[in-house]
């Protein structure tokens, strides 16, 4: 059983990692033609691989087996 | 599939931000709150949980596989027309045509539908219809039947018949 300091630090992560991919995205709106191509293929490999690498499983062993106690 | 751009991924990402941020005050509000009823702390997990749920579909749907890290283009013009009465008398007052166009964006969803815009316009014959070429505006002059036409910036021409009468 997770407990509930786990499951916040699991959802703050969590958290961490979708507002980081967001974040690159921003940048590459506001800087993106300033970028050399080999930036450009970078950051965007960030975005592109953001569906694998944020996906919360729907099996969550921390998520799903907490209480909230 | 459709290419992502710079609008969907943060549109996406801010929904699953969303999510997280709400099961992450609600754990917290559980965490701070140990005399919290059984019923009250069972329903706050519920709301966790789907709420993780949540912005794991929406991660799971947000198609960054096919992000273009680009500005999403212009939206596109699927559909230019006009509007011209059909029967008209002559010499009756002056009237203005009508031009609108339907757009969507590059995913091919309906952004506006029946917006006015401005066009270039023509009679077929000005001595029937005269009309402004830029303001759309019209005077029936006398008897007869005319093609009204008119030009929209993206090459786009629709046309409409008219008839004049005594």
């Amino acid at each position: 059983m997770a407990t509930s300091e786990e499951v916040r630090q699991h959802l703050q992560a969590f958290k961490s990692a979708v507002g980081d991919a967001m974040q690159t995205v921003s940048d590459y709106q506001t800087h993106g033609t300033q970028y050399t191509s080999s930036n450009q293929a970078s950051e965007r490999a960030k975005i592109t691989t953001v569906r694998a690498s944020l996906l919360h499983a729907n099996d969550c062993s921390i998520c799903t087996t907490w209480d909230g106690s | 599939m459709a290419d992502v751009h710079n609008e969907d991924m943060i549109l996406s990402l801010n929904a699953a931000l969303s999510k997280v941020r709400e099961a992450l005050d609600t754990t917290v509000k559980i965490e701070q709150n140990p005399s919290m009823s059984v019923s009250d702390r069972d329903a706050n997990v519920v709301i966790v949980k789907a709420a993780i749920a949540n912005a794991t579909s929406t991660l799971q749907n947000c198609r960054s596989d096919t992000y273009e890290g680009a500005a999403a283009p212009d939206p596109s013009i699927t559909a230019f027309s006009i509007t011209v009465p059909g029967t008209a008398v002559a010499g009756s007052g002056p009237g203005t045509f009508v031009a609108t166009v339907d757009t969507h964006d590059h995913n091919g969803v309906p952004i506006e539908v029946g917006t006015r815009v401005n066009a270039t316009w023509s009679s077929s014959d000005s001595g029937i219809v005269s009309v402004n070429s830029s303001t759309g505006s019209y005077m029936p002059v006398s008897q007869g039947n005319i093609t009204v036409t008119a030009r929209y910036t993206d090459g786009s021409v629709a046309s409409a018949p008219m008839v004049i009468t005594d």
